[in-house]
């Protein structure tokens, strides 16, 4: 998945995250292009907790933008 | 409220932002690094109340957010001060509790230098808030602070926690825009899928047993109103988790009572024979619902949250509504009463009710002075409309099973992290958030323990929280668990050497009272409820009464039990 994001500390959340649903990462990449990070991560696990994991992001990504809304 | 254009300190620039975001209190305790803060609040319009400890201040500013529905304010300074906080910050997370902890931190320049009490707290809080902000520049005060806001109003509440420097605190800023703007709103939450509605509509018209459960997402979607019409139109059975309750009217008599491990018999089993729950703003705690793979197997779920990450967590809902709660309760009504082929649901709504008497005394009381009886004098004569906040443990549970608040505002408690000392700081929150309205805290003698140095603070402020302490020199949810399942080895459960709760407490000359008869009770209950100044009425209580029912964690209904297995 890629994602975007304006704290990259956010990265470190979703790799705390993903350990706690039983997932992992096997590629985990970070570029700051024009005051946003651009993440690209793969994910792995068991189908159910990476679509646990996809809300719970939307939900840390939602709160990231809100923050500097 | 400053709308000067000349600088001022960072410290002025927090205060000015709180009072723009409607905060009248924070509870807090000084330090160090967060004295220009301090310094700031001398005289000025945001009121602080001086707690005795950080933790209290967490768990006060949570009382104060669940009481009022409003955004609760803590400070502490930095390292041991932000540290203490964090029980209180993962207490809102986990109740999704609208607050915002202001930390002190170590100057900009020292940061990572193992200063003296520096503490990485936004590491420490990272996956214990919504989100935390460390502020790097006095000119990013405001704009952190009216975020932090923001994110801890909704659409799901939580904490947020911002650590702002001292020499951030201390340097100066003219902010550009200096006219008050308005509170920023909840974030806005996804609107009612009129398809899902429909298909909600058509499930609840086809079951034969539906069953509704209310949980704490009610309460901060501000939807009871909403939720009493819609069960009233429906006429079904209905419950509720630990934080659901007060969302029934508390005269409705098909509301079933609490759900779950120590829940009333009727409600666990109309949910085990439903073949329809309908769940809303609750997230299948495994203390409702024990072992997921054994909990309503004979029901379709129809599961209401604005959080799509609860859609699946626990029980996979065979039609989710993601949406505002208030607006999905809109627009179930809305359909409802255009519906003309509702099932009867009359005769299920009786069986259910008649099905299990509600919890009772433990039977090994015998003749002494049980919690419960404590308990059932206490509900008897309470106003309707006073706030009851409870600790963690037996009390709780008991007190759970009893209380029939007429909101879930009126009725707090540690649910999802369960932390022992919340209730007596929490009562004290509630209290400066509705100062005219009577508050009880219900604790027991281990968490009262962790929290009794908040006698100073009724004390110093003259709040009249009223302090029911149920006293059975024990620890005795985890004796219950000790008796029950770990063949009687009761490991450093036993309190029979606790303090004089009365001396201490006139110590800090608050009233006292101590019952140990069942005899003189209600007198004494009359008087401590009719009291207008803080009081401390201990009771002491038989010590074995165990919490009946019980569902064993990871059962089942089926194996519910009512009293110590032979």
């Amino acid at each position: 998945m890629t994602i975007e994001m304006h704290d990259p500390r956010l990265l470190a959340r979703i790799i705390n995250v993903a350990h706690r649903f039983g997932c992992g990462y096997t590629k985990l990449e970070s570029t700051y292009i024009g005051g946003t990070y651009v993440a690209h991560l793969d994910l792995e696990g068991p189908a159910d907790a990476l679509r646990r994991l996809d809300l719970h992001i939307a939900k840390l990504l939602h709160d990231d933008k809100e923050s500097f809304a | 409220m400053t709308t000067s254009t000349s600088a001022r300190s960072g410290a002025h620039l927090v205060l000015e932002t709180l009072e723009r975001e409607g905060v009248d209190v924070v509870f807090g305790y000084p330090g160090g690094a967060i004295m220009p803060l301090y310094d700031a609040l001398y005289g000025h319009n945001v009121r602080h109340v001086l707690v005795r400890h950080e933790a209290a201040a967490a768990f006060a500013a949570g009382g104060y957010a669940r009481s009022s529905g409003r955004v609760g304010v803590c400070l502490a300074t930095s390292g041991p001060g932000a540290t203490n906080l964090i029980t209180g910050i993962l207490d809102a997370m986990m109740d999704s509790v609208p607050l915002v902890a202001i930390t002190g931190q170590v100057k900009s320049t020292l940061l990572g230098t193992d200063a003296f009490q520096e503490a990485d707290v936004a590491a420490l809080t990272h996956t214990i808030t919504k989100r935390n902000i460390v502020v790097r520049d006095v000119a990013q005060i405001i704009p952190a602070l009216r975020s932090a806001f923001a994110i801890a109003r909704g659409p799901r509440p939580g904490p947020v926690l911002v650590d702002i420097p001292s020499d951030i605190l201390r340097a100066l800023h003219a902010p550009e825009n200096v006219e008050p703007e308005p509170e920023r709103p909840r974030a806005t939450a996804p609107a009612s899928d009129p398809d899902a509605i429909a298909r909600a509509i058509a499930a609840i018209a086809k079951a034969k047993k539906p069953v509704v459960i209310a949980g704490g997402g009610l309460r901060w979607a501000d939807a009871v109103d909403e939720y009493r019409a819609f069960v009233k139109t429906l006429g079904v059975p209905h419950t509720a988790t630990l934080h659901g309750l007060g969302c029934a009217d508390p005269e409705d008599p098909t509301f079933l009572g609490m759900l779950g491990m120590h829940g009333w018999k009727r409600a666990n089993l109309a949910v085990a024979d439903a073949d329809l729950v309908v769940a809303l703003g609750m997230r299948f705690d495994d203390r409702v619902t024990g072992n997921p793979a054994r909990f309503a197997t004979n029901a379709q779920v129809i599961h209401a949250d604005v959080d799509a990450s609860e859609f699946g967590k626990i029980r996979n809902p065979e039609i989710a509504l993601h949406a505002d709660l208030k607006a999905t309760l809109i627009a179930l009504n809305a359909a409802l009463a255009d519906h003309d082929a509702l099932a009867g649901h009359a005769g299920w709504a009786v069986e259910t009710q008649e099905r299990g008497a509600p919890p009772a005394r433990d039977r090994a009381c015998g003749g002494a002075l049980s919690a419960t009886d404590v308990l059932d004098a206490l509900f008897a004569e309470i106003a309707p409309g006073t706030i009851v906040a409870t600790d963690v443990g037996q009390h709780q549970m008991w007190a759970a099973q009893r209380v029939r608040p007429s909101h879930p505002r009126d009725f707090m408690s540690s649910g999802g992290l369960g932390s022992m000392g919340f209730g007596f700081p929490a009562a004290i929150g509630a209290q400066f958030a509705h100062p005219g309205r009577p508050v009880v805290a219900i604790v027991g003698d281990g968490g009262f323990q962790m929290s009794f140095a908040e006698l100073a603070t009724l004390r110093r402020y003259g709040v009249p929280v009223k302090v029911l302490l149920l006293d059975n020199r024990n620890l005795g949810m985890v004796r219950q668990w000790q008796q029950i399942f770990f063949n009687e080895r009761y490991s450093a459960t036993s309190l029979d050497d606790n303090p004089d709760f009365c001396m201490i407490a006139r110590a800090y000359e608050i009233e006292t009272n101590t019952v140990s008869q069942q005899s003189d009770l209600r007198a004494a209950i009359r008087a401590f409820l009719d009291s207008e100044v803080s009081t401390l009425l201990h009771c002491a209580c038989f010590p074995m009464e165990n919490v009946w029912p019980m569902i064993p964690s990871g059962t089942s209904v089926e194996e519910s039990m009512e009293a110590v297995p032979a």
